[in-house]
C-alpha cells in the first residue's frame, strides 16, 4: 500500500503541541466564540429542512462516487479532453508540484493568484512555486491574512478562526505599513483593493476543485467572496489542483451537495457562488482562460480504498462540520494537530495518507463522543475508524505499542487476581491518603499527575468495599441462589 | 489530437493502483437505496403541497423576490419595458457611477437606450483594465431560481461552436461594485437544479456556468458577516415580470 506525504507534518509532535494550544487564552477565547457561531448558524440552516432525505442522498452519492472511482475517472478524463482541458495525473505530492510548475514556467508565469485549496496546502505547492521564483498570492481573505502573518491555516473553512479582529489588524498594518482600521468591514474593504490589482496582474490562476463531474468532464468550485471566480477568470492560465477522491458521476449529482455543503459548514442555505466551468473558452473573444488544466491528485488516497471501513474517509466533502462540534478542536485549534487536516477529519485522514509513524497520536486525539459522526453529511463513521486505526497502531512494533501491550498485560494479570487486585487496592488508598496529607507528593503521580491538576481527589474510605458489609451481603446472597 | 499532456506511466499507476484496492476491499458495502431518478421536489420549497412542474409563474416571481432579498440582493419588479428602464436608471443614479459596462446581449442593449444620465458606457469589447474601472456592470441573467433567488450566468461560447451561444456577460458581471441583472419571468424555475438541468442538462456545458445569490460575503474575521468581498457588493436583479 502506497501512502503520500503531507507538506510540514508536525503530528508526532501533538503531545508537546497541546500544552500550548491550552495555555493560549487568545486562541481559546477565539475559538470558543468562532465554533458557537457556526454550530448556532448550521442550526439554523438545517431546522427547516428534511435532513435525513438530504443526508441519505449525498451519502449515497459519495458511495457511489468512491466505490468505482477508476471508471469514473476515466469518464472524467475523456469527457474533459474532449472539451480541451488537458488532465494530468499526480501519484505523489512531488509529481502534483512539478507538474503545476511545468505549466508555470512554460508561460514563464511570474505571478499566480491562488484560491483556497486543502490539497495545495497538503502538496506543499506554495513552497515549490516560491522555489521556482514565481510569486503564490493566496486570494480568500483568511488565507491572504495568514500568508501576511505567515502562518499555516487552522480550520478547513476559516483558516484564520484562530485569530482575533485586533490581531488581524496588527497583521496588515504591520504588511502593509501603515495604521489601519478596528472594524472588520473596514479590513475587508483594505483586502479588497489590494487583492484586485494581484488579480489583473496575475499571469496564472491555481484553484482547488469542490467536485469534479464524470459526466461532463467539468469543475464545480463553491465560494462566497468572489475571489475563485476572478481566480479563474482573469489569468490566461487556470490550473485546479484536485484531489481523485473529489469526483462524483453525473451533473445531477451537484445539487444534493451544494445544499448541504453549505448548511453543514457555514450555515447558509447555499453560497454565494458556484461556478462550473467545462474546458478553456470556446473562441479567442470570450473571455476567461485560454488554457484550463487539472490535476489529478493521488497522494495516499488509493491505498485507503484497500479497507472498506476505511474507504469511508474519501466520501469527504471538506464542509468542517465535525470540527466545528469536537470537543477536542474546540480546545485546541488546528495547528495542535500539526496537520494541514484538523479535527476529526484529520485525525483519520492525517495517519491514512501519511502512513504508519508519521501522524500516531492523532486518532488518540478523541473522546470517542460520536458528535463528528452525529453531523458529518455523508456519514462517515468517524469514531469506527479511529478505533481502527488505533488497533492497526497497536500491531505495530512501535515502542508506544510494545508498552501499551505491557501495560494491558500488566492490568490483565492483575485484574485475573483477586489477591493482586486486593494489594493493588490497598496500594491506591494509602496513596491517596499520602496525596491528601502531603500535596507535594503529588509529583510522583506520573501520568495521573496532570489529571488531578484540575479534578479534586477521592477519598479515600480507609477500607476496601470487598471488606464491608455491602459485598459480605452480595456475597451471601450470591451463595444462596447457587450457579 | 487535443488536450494530450499526460505520462501514461502516471495514469497507469494511479488507476491500477485504484483496482488493486477495490480488489482487496472485496465486495462494496451495504447499499443505501437508490434515490429517485427524477429530481427530488425542492429541498426547502416555500409552498410544500405544490411540486415543481406545478409552480405557476405568479408563485415563482413571489418567491425569487422574497429570497433575493433576505440574501442580501435586491429585486426590482417590472412589468412593462418602460418600468424596467426606470428601475435601471434608479439603480445608476443611486450608485452614482459614472463608468457602466454591459455585456452584448441585445434585450440589455435596449434597455440601456431608455437610461438617461451623463455616464461612460463601456461595451465588452473594452480591454481588462478599461472595465476594471466601471463601477456597475449590467448583464442578463440566463436563469433566475426561485428557491434561492439565484441567478444564473452562462458564458465562454459567444460563437457557439459548443452549444448555444453565450452572452458576453463574465466580467461585466464580476467586476464592477454593482452588479445589476436583467431577467424574464419566464427564465424563472423552481429550483437550482431544474436551472442546471436546462442550461446544461441537454447536449452540452457551456464553458462556464456560474450562480449567483446576493452580493459577496465573508465571515473570516471572528465569524463576523462582511458583505462584500471581491466579487460585486451589490446585487441588483431587474425581473421583467410581462416577459
Amino acid at each position: 500500500m502506497t501512502t503520500g506525504e503531507i507538506h510540514h507534518l508536525q503530528a508526532e509532535r501533538f503531545d508537546r503541541l497541546v500544552p500550548e494550544a491550552l495555555a493560549n487564552v487568545e486562541l481559546r477565547g477565539a475559538l470558543a466564540l468562532a465554533t458557537d457561531k457556526i454550530r448556532d448558524r448550521r442550526a439554523a440552516a438545517l431546522a427547516g429542512v428534511d435532513l435525513q432525505s438530504l443526508r441519505s442522498r449525498a451519502t449515497d452519492i459519495r458511495r457511489r462516487s468512491i466505490e468505482r472511482l477508476d471508471e469514473h475517472l476515466e469518464r472524467f478524463e475523456r469527457a474533459a479532453r474532449e472539451r480541451g482541458t488537458r488532465v494530468h495525473w499526480a501519484p505523489d505530492a512531488a509529481a502534483a508540484r512539478r507538474v503545476v510548475l511545468d505549466i508555470a514556467q512554460r508561460h514563464e508565469a511570474r505571478i499566480a493568484v491562488k484560491s483556497k485549496s486543502m490539497v495545495t496546502e497538503e502538496i506543499g505547492l506554495n513552497d515549490g512555486l516560491i522555489d521556482a521564483g514565481i510569486v503564490p498570492i493566496e486570494t480568500d481573505l483568511g488565507e491572504w491574512i495568514l500568508q501576511l502573518a505567515d502562518e499555516p491555516p487552522s480550520h478547513i473553512l476559516v483558516p484564520a478562526i484562530h485569530r482575533r479582529r485586533h490581531e488581524i489588524r496588527a497583521i496588515f498594518a504591520k504588511a502593509l505599513g501603515r495604521e489601519m482600521p478596528e472594524d472588520a468591514e473596514s479590513l475587508t474593504a483594505i483586502a479588497r483593493g489590494e487583492l484586485r490589482s494581484q488579480f489583473l496582474r496575475a499571469d496564472l490562476g491555481i484553484s482547488g476543485g469542490n467536485f469534479l463531474v464524470a459526466e461532463t468532464g467539468s469543475i464545480l468550485l463553491i465560494e462566497n467572496e468572489g475571489n475563485i471566480r476572478l481566480t479563474t477568470s482573469l489569468p490566461r492560465v487556470h490550473i485546479a489542483v484536485v484531489g481523485i477522491e473529489k469526483v462524483v458521476p453525473t451533473l445531477a449529482d451537484l445539487g444534493p451537495l451544494v445544499r448541504v455543503i453549505t448548511r453543514s459548514g457555514t450555515g447558509q442555505a447555499i453560497s454565494c457562488y458556484q461556478t462550473l466551468v467545462t474546458g478553456p473558452k470556446a473562441s479567442p473573444e470570450d473571455e476567461g482562460p485560454d488554457e484550463l488544466h487539472v490535476v489529478l491528485v493521488d497522494n495516499g488516497r488509493s491505498g485507503i480504498l484497500e479497507d472498506a471501513k476505511q474507504s469511508e474517509t474519501l466520501r469527504c466533502i471538506r464542509c468542517s462540520a465535525c470540527l466545528n462540534v469536537c470537543p477536542v478542536y474546540r480546545q485546541i485549534g488546528g495547528h495542535a494537530y500539526g496537520s494541514v487536516y484538523p479535527g476529526p477529519i484529520g485525525a483519520i485522514l492525517t495517519p491514512q495518507i501519511a502512513g504508519p509513524g508519521a501522524a500516531d497520536p492523532l486518532p488518540h486525539a478523541s473522546s470517542l463522543c460520536g458528535a463528528c459522526r452525529e453531523v458529518c453529511p455523508v456519514d462517515i463513521d468517524i469514531p469506527g475508524i479511529l478505533l481502527h486505526l488505533r488497533e492497526r497502531e497497536a500491531e505495530e512494533s512501535t515502542s508506544a505499542a510494545r508498552r501499551a501491550r505491557l501495560g494491558f498485560g500488566i492490568w490483565s494479570r492483575v485484574m485475573r487476581s483477586p489477591r493482586f487486585y486486593g494489594l493493588l487496592g490497598r496500594f491506591a488508598r494509602a496513596s491517596l491518603v499520602l496525596a491528601e496529607r502531603l500535596p507535594a507528593s503529588r509529583r510522583w503521580m506520573g501520568p495521573l499527575r496532570a489529571w488531578s491538576e484540575t479534578r479534586g481527589l477521592p477519598k479515600s474510605e480507609g477500607r476496601s468495599f470487598r471488606s464491608g458489609g455491602t459485598a459480605r451481603r452480595l456475597r451471601n446472597e450470591g451463595g444462596r441462589r447457587g450457579s | 489530437m487535443k488536450g494530450v499532456d499526460v505520462v501514461p506511466d502516471d495514469r497507469t499507476r494511479i488507476l491500477d493502483r485504484i483496482r488493486t484496492a477495490r480488489r482487496r476491499a472485496g465486495c462494496p458495502t451495504t447499499a443505501h437505496p437508490e434515490p429517485p431518478a427524477v429530481a427530488a421536489p425542492p429541498i426547502d420549497s416555500l409552498s410544500e403541497s405544490k411540486s415543481a412542474p406545478d409552480r405557476s409563474k405568479s408563485d415563482l416571481i413571489d418567491s425569487f423576490a422574497r429570497q433575493l432579498e433576505s440574501n442580501g440582493g435586491v429585486c426590482h419588479r417590472a412589468t412593462t419595458n418602460a418600468g424596467a428602464v426606470e428601475a435601471i436608471s434608479n439603480i445608476v443614479r443611486s450608485t452614482h457611477a459614472e463608468i457602466l459596462c454591459r455585456s452584448d446581449d441585445p434585450l440589455v442593449i435596449g434597455l440601456l437606450e431608455g437610461v438617461a444620465g451623463s455616464f461612460d458606457l463601456l461595451g465588452p469589447s473594452s480591454t481588462r483594465d478599461e472595465l476594471a474601472e466601471a463601477r456597475l456592470g449590467i448583464t442578463r441573467a440566463q436563469r433566475g431560481v426561485a428557491e434561492y433567488g439565484t441567478i444564473l450566468l452562462a458564458s465562454g461560447d459567444v460563437d457557439g461552436s459548443i452549444g448555444l451561444a453565450t452572452e458576453r456577460n463574465r466580467l461585466a458581471a464580476l467586476l464592477p461594485d454593482t452588479h445589476v441583472a436583467v431577467l424574464v419571468a419566464s427564465d424563472l424555475v423552481s429550483t437550482w437544479d431544474e436551472a442546471l438541468e436546462q442550461v446544461a442538462g441537454r447536449s452540452s456545458v457551456p464553458p462556464t456556468v456560474t450562480f449567483v445569490t446576493g452580493p459577496s460575503r465573508t465571515a473570516d474575521i471572528e465569524l463576523e458577516l462582511v458583505v462584500g468581498v471581491h466579487g460585486p457588493r451589490r446585487q441588483h436583479v431587474v425581473l421583467l415580470e410581462h416577459l
